[in-house]
């Protein structure tokens, strides 16, 4: 089969998950997102109304499950930049399948990072203050900089490699509806595909991607300062800038994990996301995995040598007393069994398959938010002073909103694969066009 | 500029309470239901801190009234992203209310925990009745004692009015004058003639947490075994 | 399509434009402020507050009595007829307020009267030229309410601008 005969069949495979009448599930999917995201909303305005006494905070655990869901998606939002950007500095081949989904994942948890701040304040109404009046030597401000510069630089890149992609769509979907075709017509911004174009959007890509790099590091370091810099036990410690760093590419790699053996799945892509890709990607799981666990050593080893005694009180409220089953959870989902089965632990079988990859990935994503609620929660509840000691459990309001975090992720995910190609094709036929003339000659 | 401090003699204090109420009282604090008693979300400014010690067999409870220890480098106003709460020149942490965006930001930094967030739209019992020198909080903001800063503004105004600097006494916190065995002692630090001063300086002073280099203001004294 | 949504934003703004105007209040009696200043009464002398308290104050009955129920003013004299109303039934005249802050600044009239001896009429206008009572905050006071017209005439004075000095 030529290259080229090639690379229209896997533009039409691509294609068709735009062209196809939604599946029954497809549906059901979307109406469960829409229930979750109104459920939500009510519980929201509710909170607004009343005030944040309707979540579980309490004087001294401040900060909850709203801060845990802030860090989280502000976490996962990593991996799109990571693999996108990192990875195209360094040239790696078996990112081009996952590029288009990972900054997708980017682009659409980092709004609902920043708006778990949002929920989080007392006054949603003074929301604009830090841009009015701001105190520079507050972290949050740093966070508020940092923040929307990856959102607006993130939102650009992934927009411009999609550019192409669009150009495509106009050109060659001549049967869907009239909207869509307008949205293809106006966004493609008169593409046209010349060499000239090329190397422009090849030069500002790759630009691009340095300083998404450099700021891939600030953000997550810029939120870990929001803990680090103040003088709470648990919190205030120099390694929790790279933990967070680590944690965040860790839990967004799995969950473009997740995300793209789905689509796999239900698009029938195998042909182009082939377990090749897969392999190599859980392989980079299972280094970041080490890593974590490094780290959490490091931490907890530190701490635990200093024997501080307010430090102390917080190591052994995580380890061995109220917040222990969530510590030893969290232990257990992000090191040990993601370990186990990525590393090919007991070697009898092989485990690294797509579909336990796809397990360990959740599993990952899970213990990542626990790993969140532990650093968070228990510093809060075991201040330096012996008050009362604070005990905090999570409401229904806090649930609710929590679940229309992911819900809204989730519907603009899937609005999304509705809409755009979920692979980026451009990439990927530049990467058959560099590979196919090695392989004629090793034939 | 003064700097104003307050010595607390817990050998001469009672733990009778009479400074938290009166300062409940004085600053329009709501008095709080079962439910936020249940959620351990009552406002107090000043409040006793117990501390518990098991020696020997032998059980004992210190109480300690406890409020804001008014740094001098206060962890607080670093970590606040709108500037609501800041050390004014008065050496007093201020916290503007009607700035404060409700992050409890400054809430977690504080190492003492002796900053409080309106959980709910504040009850106020207190209606014509309030002290109308301090606002009644709204929903969703942080508080914190003041110093009763609003005495400190009456004082100077009526000084600058008569054209005198301002007495010594003239102005007092509601805890200090509600003080029954005058454990509390308020004033410049500064001031090397000061009571204050001259306590802060005693072999039983002591203050909370300062190897954390926050400083503090308050300085207590230690019981006498 | 673009033009009528021009027109609707326009028909927005005509709307929040007038919405935003002061709406007018209706006092019980129509007041000459100018009748009385014309006889060189100070403005102090009726509103007894504004040099040593917060609050200037509204006068009471009582003060109004002190002219208008006297030998030079006798009672029979005045050609008001709800005043005569008060004065006789000893009732309050309920005044409208018309000056208002909110609850979270701290506005003292002693300080900036009292102390900084500002003139009245930097804030509360010509009220001397005034011949009907006042239904609406003088243009001056609206101008400058707001935050920021405070701090540039504090800094511009150089008078303390400590936020816990206003705010409480």
């Amino acid at each position: 089969m030529t290259t080229e005969g090639n690379i229209q069949r896997i533009e039409s495979k691509v294609l068709q998950s735009i062209i196809i009448k939604p599946s029954i599930g497809y549906r059901f999917f979307i109406l469960v997102c829409v229930f979750f995201i109104s459920l939500g909303l009510f519980f929201w305005i509710k909170q607004i109304t009343l005030g944040l006494g309707v979540t579980g905070l309490n004087t001294p655990v401040f900060w909850g499950v709203y801060i845990v869901n802030f860090v989280f998606f502000i976490g996962i939002s990593h991996a799109g930049t990571l693999i996108s950007s990192i990875l195209r500095i360094t040239d790696t081949q078996w990112r081009t399948p996952f590029t288009r989904m990972a900054e997708a994942i980017t682009v659409f948890s980092l709004p609902f990072g920043a708006g778990s701040v949002v929920i989080d304040l007392g006054r949603p109404d003074r929301l604009l203050h830090p841009l009015n009046f701001p105190h520079l030597t507050s972290p949050i401000i740093w966070d508020v900089l940092c923040i929307s510069t990856y959102l607006i630089t993130s939102c650009l890149y992934f927009y411009l490699a999609l550019v192409p992609d669009i150009a495509l769509c106009r050109d060659r979907l001549k049967n869907v509806s009239l909207f869509k075709q307008n949205i293809y017509k106006t966004l493609s911004l008169g593409w046209k595909g010349t060499p000239n174009d090329w190397k422009t959007l090849n030069k500002i890509l790759t630009g691009m991607s340095i300083f998404l790099f450099a700021l891939v590091i600030s953000v997550h370091t810029n939120v870990s300062f929001v803990f680090g810099m103040t003088l709470k036990p648990g919190w205030h410690t120099a390694v929790i800038g790279p933990y967070f760093v680590l944690g965040a590419i860790y839990s967004g790699v799995a969950t473009v994990i997740v995300v793209m053996a789905i689509l796999r799945r239900v698009y029938s892509l195998e042909e182009i996301v082939r377990e090749e890709h897969f392999q190599k990607i859980g392989k980079f799981l299972l280094t970041l995995c080490c890593f974590w666990f490094y780290f959490t050593v490091v931490e907890v080893l530190t701490t635990f040598y200093g024997g501080e005694s307010a430090h102390m009180i917080v190591f052994k409220a995580k380890f061995f007393e109220e917040y222990a089953v969530i510590f030893w959870l969290m232990f257990v989902l992000n090191f040990i069994i993601p370990f186990a089965v990525l590393s090919n632990f007991f070697s009898l079988i092989k485990h690294r398959t797509i579909p336990n990859m796809v397990i360990v990935s959740i599993i990952i994503n899970i213990g990542m938010w626990l790993e969140r609620y532990s650093i968070i929660v228990p510093s809060g509840a075991r201040p330096y002073l012996p008050w009362q000691t604070g005990h905090y459990l999570p409401t229904l309001t806090e649930w609710s909103i929590t679940l229309m975090l992911f819900s809204g992720f989730f519907l603009l995910l899937g609005v999304f694969i509705k809409f755009f190609p979920i692979i980026t094709l451009w990439e990927l036929k530049e990467s058959i066009h560099t590979s196919n003339p090695n392989k004629s000659e090793k034939n | 500029m003064p700097k104003f401090g307050m010595v607390i003699d817990l050998e001469k204090c009672t733990a009778c309470q009479a400074c938290v109420v009166a300062c409940a009282v004085e600053n329009n604090l709501p008095p709080g239901n079962i439910n936020d008693a249940q959620m351990n979300r009552i406002i107090r400014w000043l409040k006793i801190l117990p501390i518990s010690e098991a020696k020997g067999g032998i059980f004992k409870m210190t109480l300690i009234p406890f409020t804001c220890q008014q740094c001098s480098r206060p962890p607080c106003t670093y970590v606040c992203p709108v500037s609501a709460t800041y050390k004014n020149p008065d050496g007093i942490v201020a916290q503007v209310y009607w700035r404060c965006i409700g992050c409890r930001y400054c809430v977690n930094a504080c190492p003492y925990t002796i900053k409080f967030f309106n959980w709910y739209e504040p009850e106020n019992p207190y209606k014509e009745n309030a002290n109308p020198d301090v606002s009644i909080r709204e929903n969703g903001v942080t508080e914190k004692c003041l110093f009763c800063h609003h005495r400190l503004q009456r004082a100077k105004e009526a000084a600058k009015y008569e054209n005198r600097e301002i007495g010594v006494d003239e102005y007092q916190p509601a805890c200090v004058e509600a003080c029954p065995t005058k454990a509390i002692v308020f004033g410049d630090i500064e001031d090397a003639q000061s009571k204050v001063a001259e306590l802060s300086h005693s072999p039983r002073a002591f203050r909370f947490l300062e190897e954390l280099g926050t400083a503090p203001n308050i300085t207590y004294l230690k019981e006498i075994k | 399509m673009v033009r009528r949504f021009i027109l609707a934003l326009i028909v927005v703004f005509i709307i929040y434009y007038f919405s935003m105007k002061p709406p007018e209040i209706k006092q019980p009696l129509n007041f000459n402020h100018k009748a009385h200043t014309d006889l060189l009464i100070e403005c102090i002398a009726c509103h007894r507050d504004a040099e040593s308290q917060r609050e200037a104050g509204i006068p009471n009955i009582e003060t109004c009595e002190l002219c208008h129920n006297s030998k030079n003013i006798p009672l029979w004299n005045i050609t008001s007829h709800s005043l005569k109303g008060y004065i006789t039934e000893k009732r309050q005249i309920p005044w409208e307020r018309i000056y208002k802050i909110k609850d979270h600044t701290l506005f003292s009239h002693r300080r900036h009267i009292g102390i900084a001896r500002i003139d009245c009429r930097v804030c509360h206008g010509a009220v001397k030229e005034m011949t009907e009572s006042i239904i609406r905050p003088s243009i001056e006071f609206s101008k400058q309410r707001g935050m920021n017209n405070c701090v540039d005439c504090h800094k511009k004075e150089r008078v303390v601008t400590d936020c816990l000095m206003c705010h409480r």
